[in-house]
């Protein structure tokens, strides 16, 4: 199907009102919990899966991926009037957002960032069109080896991109691999590591370990430690942008688009890579780099640009091959099999309406956020000064429900508190959280695939470097493994990570 | 809090990552062990098991030259908010959503010094309304609103 056809399928599927209705209801709900401080995309959507699970697929699709990228736009916020960031993506925002907000100018970086983030997203919504359907036909030739290489590359690069040490990202992999075996083996049938426990033998949840680790861990974490909620006012004149401050801001979106569109069709590399990287790189190329952090507005158009396109570029890996980008897309991906949806090559011709719709949803949402995002600016603002007494409660209402109603049993809520507290201790020493998700969710497959590979070989173990597209991911494992043993790359990083 | 030298928790963390390693391989080892052209169910716990181990102690290596940074455990936000989700699911299938959200509200309100008794107690309310409209008016989940 070419381009245009595809996307004339895809007007039909989301331009209908339920369609449009769904978008509108997951933008919104995504960019108000993505306002709230100290809560992520991920969050947004392990919190509000439960709720689509009455839904059609493609109304939960549409929503669930507005709730995912309406978070991305609203965490923006909160970095900017407080110098508080939802999630580590938009604490690159935070560097330059807030001292502009200081100097009485948080309107327009406000605006600007809006801006900006919808035109990273449409970029890389173009490329999502253009190459996710390509990939899915080269990926149909992919056999068990390729699959294990392409998901171990992803593996090692969630756990050594991260902004933490690489050996701790690399527990947190393997951890999360490990729990992934826990239950039923699909090739024996022997029962792993239940101890016993009947609601183990089905293996653990993904929606109660989400919540666990990314919304009791989060609480846990911001509890009574006293915040200063007074925001940086905004004045409604004050949004447009002067000529000056847009002159200087479409380069770096155009380049933070590019950098953004790139990591993100990376497996494993999420959006707060894509943000740090096009904010280190604005500050090399910038002729007045000593602006940077003083309220520079290539500081806040580039990341911005940036971390949207890597979460829409992200789709790409995540539907051709069924290999999540990030944690946020893994969770995303657990909500599309909870619905029966199987991201797979045939992806794209078996299920040609969800895919354009779903991508054409992308871009009504966007539409919307834009819209939203500036009118509604005082009512996000009001939103802000929710103090926690109030807003931790509420969230945990919703954790509590949303986990049960699942299916409607107890031992799962008693997993999101385990979990809570594991990732509690994981982030007080510096184990990333997301990797450990990341190799639950593609664990079972990798396991699968290793074992087929190895099966179909006759335990020949080169089968893994005898098939060149399968050599050419272990290859760029191996790179990237050693990039990280040579010490002046990883001091070099650490310094320029720091220093940012 | 920081200073150079040994850091003991770290050291720890690192280990105790090794040790759970090494007990995902003691049980693994109960399962069946399998080739390698026919892998049984304990081939890749084993492996994994294997890795954790080694990378653990190499963490608690590493972790010898970090700094000291000692765990900021704030015990009243810790006892509330576990206690209100625990207190939920313990009174979730005996008595109902309504006095269990009631208690899961007022309990893990208190895990901010600030709240007083009228905040802790329109939020209570509020919360379970909105909840009780939302999930099961709306969406139809199956629990009951009192009794089990």
């Amino acid at each position: 199907m070419d381009l245009f056809s595809g996307i004339a399928l895809g007007l039909d599927v989301a331009i209908t009102s339920e369609a449009l209705l769904f978008c509108l209801i997951g933008v919104s709900v995504g960019m108000f919990i993505g306002v709230l401080p100290g809560i992520g995309p991920l969050a947004a959507v392990a919190m509000t899966l439960p709720i689509t699970y009455h839904l059609e697929p493609m109304s939960a699709l549409i929503m669930l991926a507005g709730i995912f990228y309406g978070a991305q736009y609203g965490g923006s916020t909160a970095s900017i009037l407080l110098n508080l960031p939802g999630t580590s993506t938009t604490a690159v925002t935070a560097l330059d957002g807030y001292p502009m907000a200081k100097q009485g100018r948080a309107g327009a970086a406000l605006f600007i960032t809006t801006i900006t983030s919808f035109a990273g997203g449409c970029f890389a919504i173009v490329l999502v069109m253009s190459f996710a359907p390509a990939l899915g036909q080269m990926a149909l030739k992919f056999s068990s080896a390729e699959y294990f290489s392409i998901m171990l590359l992803g593996l090692v690069a969630a756990a050594t991109m991260s902004l933490g040490s690489p050996v701790k990202g690399i527990i947190a992999v393997v951890a999360g691999l490990l729990l992934s075996t826990v239950g039923m083996d699909p090739t024996s049938g022997t029962i792993r590591y239940s101890f016993g426990v009947l609601e183990l033998q089905d293996g653990l949840n993904l929606v109660a370990m989400a919540m666990g680790l990314f919304g009791v861990a989060e609480l846990l974490k911001n509890a009574g430690k006293p915040r200063d909620l007074t925001p940086q006012k905004v004045r409604l004149r004050e949004l447009i942008p002067t000529r000056k401050d847009l002159s200087e801001c479409w380069k770096p979106t155009v380049r933070g688009s590019f950098i953004g569109s790139f990591v993100g069709i990376l497996p494993g590399a999420g959006p707060t890579l894509a943000a740090f990287l096009a904010y280190a790189f604005e500050k090399r190329v910038s002729r007045r780099p000593e602006r940077f952090g003083r309220g520079a507005i290539e500081g806040i158009s580039a990341p911005e640009a940036a971390n949207n396109a890597s979460t829409q570029a992200a789709f790409i890996p995540t539907l051709a091959l069924g290999i999540p980008g990030d944690a946020g897309m893994a969770v995303l991906l657990g909500a599309m099999m909870i619905h029966g949806i199987t991201p797979r090559p045939e992806f794209f011709t078996t299920n040609a309406d969800l895919f354009w719709g779903l991508v054409v949803s992308f871009w009504v949402g966007n539409l919307m956020l834009l819209v939203l995002n500036i009118p509604l600016i005082g009512f996000w603002v009001r939103i802000l000064t929710v103090p926690q007494r109030i807003l931790f409660p509420a969230i945990l209402f919703f954790i509590c429900i949303g986990v049960y109603s699942v299916s409607n049993s107890p031992f799962d809520v008693m997993t999101v508190i385990v979990f809570g507290i594991v990732g509690y201790l994981m982030n007080a020493y510096g184990y990333p959280p997301a990797p450990m998700l990341m190799g639950f969710i593609l664990g079972p497959m990798l396991e699968q695939h290793f074992r087929r590979a190895l099966l179909f070989s006759r335990g020949d173990i080169t089968t893994f470097i005898d098939r060149p597209i399968s050599a050419a991911f272990l290859v760029l494992t191996v790179a990237l493994v050693a990039s990280l043993a040579i010490p002046g790359f990883m001091a070099r990083r650490r310094a320029r990570l720091a220093e940012d | 809090m920081k200073r150079p030298g040994r850091n003991r928790q770290e050291i720890a963390a690192g280990l105790a990552w090794a040790a759970i390693g090494l007990g995902a391989i003691a049980i693994a080892a109960n399962y069946a062990f399998g080739t390698i052209i026919r892998m049984g169910p304990g081939f890749v716990p084993i492996l994994l098991g294997a890795l954790l181990a080694v990378f653990g102690v190499i963490a608690a290596w590493q972790g010898r030259r970090e700094p000291e940074v000692s765990l900021d455990l704030r015990w009243r936000p810790f006892a509330f908010i576990i206690g209100g989700i625990v207190v939920w699911v313990l009174l979730i299938d005996h008595v109902g959503f309504v006095p269990s959200t009631v208690a899961l509200v007022a309990i893990s309100a208190q895990a901010e010094r600030d709240v007083t008794w009228l905040e802790t107690f329109l939020l209570a309310a509020g919360m379970t309304l909105v909840g009780y409209l939302i999930f099961i008016r709306g969406i139809g989940i199956p629990i009951a609103a009192f009794g089990s």
